[in-house]
């Protein structure tokens, strides 16, 4: 392994120990990380810095943040120190002991107890496998925390194993029974089962990630239909899933809210049965109106691809805001319009450029450049985490306008107008409120 | 009384269709075909003949008949093998057409498929007996579905007078019966589009022979109607109910082996074009339900696990 110093990068010192290949490893997860943190000195300050802070990346623990020249010169000189050693030793040795005994035990199902074995086996190995300075941080974690507690009691590796085995039963069952075609979707599509699954991750993108304040819920039928036109931004729908998210979670009624999605989406590979099992129809007058007869609330976005896919300093601005034949559907089945503003979602991918010949090759609607899309591959997915705020405007009463308003050009128009008026108040009102993108 | 012609009474469905409207007061049901139904439904006169026109408009004379039920689509059912394109389904249905205006038939039921609507990515959710029918598919069942269709529009124009109706059923299943989408579903294995499962719809074989012989009673009814199992299923739900086991592979590799095996495909030749893998075409059929008074009475999972339990 060290005779290939053409893995190295020039103006890094090669180390000489034979560990290149990890350092090379480690190097690559250091330079992602923007914390620079002198590795020797302070590695548990490191240590307790990253642990809060990453929670939500999942930091791999074996590898806190370290700048890329420190770390060679950390390696290249530095072994082990002897006490780190013994510490590690009489560690795995605690944790060995604790293995067999619960190996040996015979209370509970012979299933909990070997997964619990085989849970600290790995903890063991794991902890036999880590280098300084991950192993000075993590034995003295451990050290400080672990073992002046009940952790080192076997009914507590039980108890953790019996959870974790009732988690894989059910998964395991829930994938055999979904691979024998036994779950029910709706009549389009929708499988509450996978809502039910991925429940949580929105209702942390909600919480956490963009720390979402919804306004207006009240406004919000608790049954029958409504239509909600919202303005569009964001290039992924991560708008309609968090308008469906606010209502989910903090309306009385827990009610879905069913998005219609721009039609090219239709012809994505992956992303059209994925949109469907979520409730999702694609955006046409016909399908709003099915759903709307159905009693459903209907959430569209009369700007589609134009809003989705405009520039970042074009950002909150209407563009191309036609919803005349959504509104047409909703006054036929006399449902109210509620007009939502989303505040938060045109900077989540900021886009720069769109690429339009690219696009074209693709067959997709835009293709943006954003700070971190291509560049990242698939991290550059990840949306930035902006503050958000959805504001649901008061619904206008579709009997105001009488019985012949559907197929009245103008009347629609009228209500286009004053919808995009509305939205377009409120976008300006709260931006030019807001103090920062990220804290609101 | 009231003498109604079914053709194609050697099917199951119209054997069944001439049961149900055998029951009815005051009926007369007269059963033709190619072949003998297996059971000869009670209170039906079979006759077997070569379905030429000239044969239909003898028999039509009479018997002094008032309405056609044209089941004769062969391709459905085992006992109806598919055969050439040019002779056959289309064909038949121009005979049939010219025997009943030449006999002074004023109601004409033509079974159809939900399916004509074509695959598009732009289509509703659920589409009404209105939407616009696809332009063409490869020669096959689905394309001769689609020239009927046009047919009897044409003929409708022709002839205001005569009210036609067609009854678009969704892939037929049950009592033995394999539409050909149906066996494609029970296929190990059973190629598909990756990355794409629209809806699908089924239909039980009662329930088609129950809304064929509603559409024959009903004297005011015209137009077509959806007829289909509620609520639509995944494809991939629909293999795996049916005992199939879904192989989900790229667009290319369909191009490649059409490209490569024109006709005898090396993923096995697909019963519909390949769109239909990739979009929906469900019908509505709340038509059906509100002027036939049509209702399913079999969900489409029970009919598709009736059918692997038969199968195993």
């Amino acid at each position: 392994m060290s005779d290939a110093p053409e893995t190295n990068t020039p103006g890094q010192p090669v180390a000489i120990d034979g560990s290149n290949v990890e350092r090379i490893q480690e190097t690559a997860s250091a330079v992602e990380s923007e914390e620079r943190t002198p590795v020797v000195d302070a590695v548990p300050a490191a240590a307790e810095a990253a642990a809060p802070a990453e929670a939500a990346e999942s930091q791999p623990e074996e590898a806190p943040p370290a700048p890329e020249e420190e770390i060679g010169v950390a390696y290249a000189g530095e072994r082990a120190s002897p006490s780190v050693e013994t510490l590690r030793t009489e560690t795995a040795t605690a944790v060995q002991e604790l293995e067999v005994e619960i190996r040996n035990q015979t209370a509970g199902s012979a299933e909990t107890r070997n997964l619990a074995a085989d849970l600290l086996r790995l903890i063991r190995e794991n902890l036999e496998r880590l280098r300084p300075p991950a192993l000075d941080s993590v034995v003295t974690a451990l050290r400080q925390n672990v073992f002046n507690s009940d952790y080192l009691d076997p009914d507590f590796w039980r108890g953790i194993a019996m959870v974790l085995q009732y988690q894989v039963n059910e998964l395991t069952a829930l994938i055999q029974r979904r691979l024998r075609g036994e779950f029910a979707v709706d009549a389009y599509g929708m499988d509450s089962e996978l809502i039910e699954l991925v429940r949580p991750v929105a209702s942390f993108l909600y919480r956490s990630w963009w720390r979402v304040t919804s306004e207006g819920l009240d406004g919000v039928p608790a049954e029958g239909p409504a239509l909600l036109l919202a303005n569009h931004s964001g290039v992924l729908p991560w708008d309609s899933a968090m308008i469906a998210t606010a209502v989910l979670e903090d309306h009385p009624s827990q009610r879905l809210v069913r998005s219609l999605h721009d039609l090219w989406m239709t012809s994505v590979p992956g992303l059209a049965p994925a949109l469907a099992a979520f409730g999702q129809a694609p955006a046409l007058p016909e399908n709003a109106a099915r759903l709307l007869s159905d009693g459903q609330l209907v959430c569209a976005f009369p700007e589609g691809v134009q809003g989705a896919g405009k520039l970042f300093w074009n950002r909150y601005r209407l563009t191309g805001f036609d919803a005349r034949e959504y509104i047409r559907v909703a006054l036929r089945a006399g449902a109210p319009i509620i007009p939502v503003a989303v505040i938060g979602a045109e900077e989540i991918y900021p886009v720069l450029i769109d690429v339009r010949p690219l696009a074209q090759l693709l067959n997709l609607p835009y293709f943006p450049l954003t700070p971190l899309f291509p560049w990242f591959g698939l991290l550059g997915i990840t949306p930035l985490p902006s503050k958000w705020s959805i504001i649901f405007d008061t619904p206008i009463d579709p009997s105001a306008y009488g019985p012949a308003a559907a197929d009245d050009p103008v009347t629609l128009a009228q209500i286009n107008d004053l919808v995009q008026r509305r939205i377009q108040s409120l976008l300006d009102e709260r931006t030019a409120a807001r103090r920062s993108i990220f804290f609101g | 009384m009231t003498t109604v012609l079914v053709t194609g009474v050697g099917s199951v469905l119209g054997s069944f269709v001439a049961g149900i409207l055998a029951t009815q007061p005051n009926m007369r049901v007269v059963g033709v075909g190619r072949v003998a139904p297996e059971q000869t439904p009670a209170n039906v006169e079979v006759r077997v003949c070569d379905m030429s026109g000239e044969a239909l408009l003898t028999m039509m004379r009479s018997s002094r008949v008032d309405a056609v039920v044209h089941l004769d689509i062969s391709g459905e059912e085992a006992a109806l093998p598919y055969e050439i394109p040019g002779r056959g389904n289309v064909y038949r249905a121009i005979e049939v057409l010219g025997a009943c205006h030449a006999a002074g038939v004023q109601r004409i039921v033509i079974r159809s498929s939900t399916l004509v609507y074509g695959a598009r990515p732009d289509a509703p959710a659920f589409l009404p007996e209105t939407a616009p029918l696809a332009i063409s598919a490869p020669a096959g069942l689905l394309q001769d579905y689609i020239e009927i269709e046009r047919l009897a529009a044409d003929f409708k124009a022709r002839h205001p007078d005569i009210r036609i109706t067609m009854v678009r059923c969704a892939p037929v299943a049950g009592n033995g019966v394999r539409s050909p989408v149906v066996q494609f579903f029970s296929r190990r294995p059973a190629p598909v589009l990756a990355g794409f499962d629209p809806r699908v719809q089924v239909l039980h074989i009662h329930d088609a022979a129950v809304a064929l012989a509603l559409a024959t009673l009903n004297d005011r009814v015209d137009g077509a109607f959806n007829i289909a199992a509620h609520p639509p299923l995944l494809l991939s739900q629909a293999i795996l109910l049916s005992g199939g086991q879904p192989l989900p592979l790229p667009a290319l590799v369909f191009q490649a082996a059409s490209l490569l095996a024109p006709g005898r495909s090396l993923v096995g030749a697909l019963p519909f074009p390949l769109e239909y893998l990739q979009y929906a075409c469900v019908g509505d059929i709340r038509r059906a339900a509100c002027e036939l008074h049509w209702e399913p009475q079999r969900r489409p999972d029970e009919t598709l696990r009736e059918l692997a339990a038969v199968q195993t």
